[in-house]
């Protein structure tokens, strides 16, 4: 069985979707168009591009298949990109300070082999040095969190 | 206004201290993130974005061009002397500028890649001050139709040229842009769409998020996973000012290289980097001795250096007059206007001369400021290079959440950075091109606009497409672009060739 590329597939599945829901918005008509008109072209647009791509690649020998990721650094990035949504998610209720220590600390130990104190206190400094100079001097409210600052 | 009376008023634009100021900053920035492998002008732009907010337009404007074609007199840095191009448009400097630094001539290469930039870059500042008016006087008499026009063809050749990967994916993901586009209110009837009840997307997909995180976030993520121990070639620089006869041979290639650099570079989907391989193909077929190309000849760095940055300010043409990005970074600009409630196009030249004029000034004071910057300050340069990745690394992060998060004070812009983040990180993996999902979201709801005005002003015709000139002329250009890897395979097929069509 061949190899089906899953990044066009997702796009077309994404095709469908924009359809379906820019059928539920009103179309109008050419003279008047609606809102759902200009999404409702742009998807099928994009589903029937990325079906004749498909269709093409489907009579086509595959080239050798190479691994995306190397051992280990697949896992590497998934921790740290598990890591950072995590973060989105506890900014708000843990605010800046609180949030941005544990983040800068966690990638500090993942990608610099410093000592674990050493690390500690660096992302206490990059934390405190990007607090002044971003909440004080360039006047942007960071959440404050459950330390209230 | 004529057009030196024009120049002397965008001189008097630049020379007001906050603006020479943010020149000089983003000059600074940009030779930075140039020599910095791995921090790219468009990350930096993009983190930067939202901190332009409380400065004037032409403040801002000012500061992210400084940093755009700063980072093209960095990139050769880094390519000289360690062989690594900080920049894209710097991976041809490499073949010549490494090979001249092993034998002890890093300083003439050096040097002729600062002088050469800085007479391409006036080169190019005094080109964009005589074409940018004609073309403004053309484009004032554009319609609705001739936008939808230009624009589909804007996108689809920077979909279809400018991608390293497959170029039909990339056009799909130009789609998807435009579909990202379209969240959030209705233009016309104010209806919400595609938001699913989250309030984050009720106003739509913040643009800062998005680019900060397919830009800055992946990249960090794409660096991370191997750590890149980079060794700087040991030697000392001495001598950085070039020899009569360095000159004598790179006359020639600077001039070729500003030329080509500039008119292929106001060309849509172009960007810096092809010029640059062309300008390194022209020298060597100019050249008596082409067999010591790669050998450390001066020749393959005074042109394509000098190509880069000409071409750096002829994207600027479109961008400046017609309201249109030719690549990523100037769809960043043209994000950075927008957010000033500036919309660049014909009428930027009358109701803006500020920005129009100052942009144009401070380009040519900048890359003055450049040359005068960068030779005295290459060895803080080759030190900067030292920096452990591992610790740049938390640096970005922090300043992309600080970037995506400022720009409306919303958590929620943190999740799509993150979700952006990760996207960027696996589109790099498949070897998929991010700038043509950036273009088609900025571009989407001008296309959307311009689009719905045509449909009403021609009663639900569709042929208005078809009946004006220009706007027939792009689209007829769009279908030549996306067919042409038919039609070379075909042609190809003619002459002979076992070629087969082949879609990527």
């Amino acid at each position: 069985m061949r190899k089906l590329d899953l990044d066009v597939i997702v796009l077309l599945v994404f095709s469908l979707i924009v359809c379906y829901e820019s059928l539920r918005l009103s179309l109008g008509s050419t003279w008047k168009p609606g809102p759902g008109l200009f999404p409702l072209l742009l998807g099928v647009t994009l589903g029937v591009l990325s079906l004749i791509f498909l269709l093409a690649k489907g009579f086509k020998q595959d080239k050798k298949v190479t691994p995306l990721w190397s051992p280990g650094s697949g896992k590497r990035v998934l921790t740290i990109l598990g890591a950072l949504c995590l973060y989105s998610v506890v900014f708000s209720f843990l605010g800046y300070l609180i949030s941005t220590f544990f983040l800068t600390f966690f990638l500090l130990s993942l990608s610099y082999s410093g000592k674990w104190i050493r690390n500690g206190i660096t992302s206490i400094l990059i934390c405190v040095v990007f607090y002044i100079v971003f909440q004080v001097l360039f006047d942007i409210r960071f959440p404050s969190g459950i330390l209230g600052i | 206004m004529d057009t030196i009376s024009s120049l002397f008023y965008g001189l008097s634009v630049v020379f007001s201290p906050f603006n020479l100021l943010s020149c000089f900053i983003g000059c600074l920035l940009g030779t930075l993130v140039g020599v910095l492998p791995g921090v790219g002008p468009g990350a930096t732009i993009a983190i930067l974005l939202p901190l332009t907010y409380k400065m004037s337009p032409t403040v801002a404007v000012i500061l992210l061009a400084g940093i755009y074609y700063g980072a093209q007199y960095g990139g050769s840095t880094t390519s000289i002397l360690l062989n690594i191009p900080g920049e894209s448009t710097s991976v041809v400097t490499c073949l010549d500028g490494y090979q001249m630094a092993r034998q002890g001539r890093g300083g003439p290469a050096l040097g002729i890649a600062a002088f050469g930039s800085f007479i391409a870059g006036t080169f190019g500042v005094i080109m964009l001050m005589l074409i940018a008016p004609a073309i403004v006087s053309v484009a004032l008499r554009f319609g609705s139709p001739e936008y939808v026009g230009l624009i589909i063809m804007s996108l689809s050749m920077v979909s279809f040229l400018s991608s390293s990967g497959s170029r039909f994916k990339a056009l799909l993901l130009g789609i998807v842009g435009l579909i990202l586009g379209t969240v959030g209110n209705d233009p016309i009837y104010g209806i919400r769409r595609f938001s699913f009840g989250i309030t984050t997307l009720y106003d739509g997909i913040e643009l800062i998020p998005v680019v900060v995180g397919l830009f800055g976030v992946a990249e960090v993520l794409v660096n991370l996973e191997i750590v890149v121990r980079s060794e700087v070639f040991q030697t000392k620089l001495k001598g950085l000012l070039p020899n009569w006869k360095d000159w004598r041979d790179s006359v020639k290639p600077i001039i070729r290289g500003s030329f080509i650099g500039f008119f292929l570079g106001t060309l849509p989907g172009m960007g810096a980097i092809v010029p640059t391989f062309i300008s390194y193909a022209v020298e060597k077929r100019c050249s008596r001795t082409p067999e010591k190309f790669g050998t450390g000849m001066i020749e393959g760095v005074a042109g394509p250096e000098s190509c880069n940055n000409a071409a750096s300010e002829g994207a600027f043409v479109p961008l400046l007059t017609l309201g249109i990005p030719p690549n990523g970074i100037m769809a960043m600009m043209l994000g950075a206007l927008m957010i000033h409630g500036i919309t660049p196009g014909p009428l930027l030249l009358t109701e803006h001369p500020d920005i129009f004029w100052g942009v144009i000034a401070s380009m040519w004071v900048g890359n003055a400021m450049l040359l005068v910057l960068n030779l005295p300050l290459i060895g803080i340069w080759v030190k900067v290079l030292r920096i452990p990745y591992g610790i740049l690394a938390p640096l970005i992060i922090l300043l992309c959440i600080i970037g995506a998060y400022s720009a409306e004070g919303n958590p929620g812009d943190v999740l799509v950075l993150m979700i952006f983040g990760g996207l960027g990180y696996l589109m790099k993996k498949l070897n998929l091109d991010s700038v043509p999902l950036i273009l088609g979201l900025i571009l989407g709801p001008m296309l959307e606009e311009h689009f719905r005005r045509s449909l009403l002003f021609s009663k639900g015709s569709f042929t208005i497409f078809f009946n004006r000139p220009i706007a027939l002329g792009a689209l007829v250009v769009t279908v030549l672009v996306l067919l042409s890897p038919m039609l070379v395979s075909l042609l190809r097929r003619k002459a002979g060739g076992d070629y087969e069509i082949n879609i990527k």
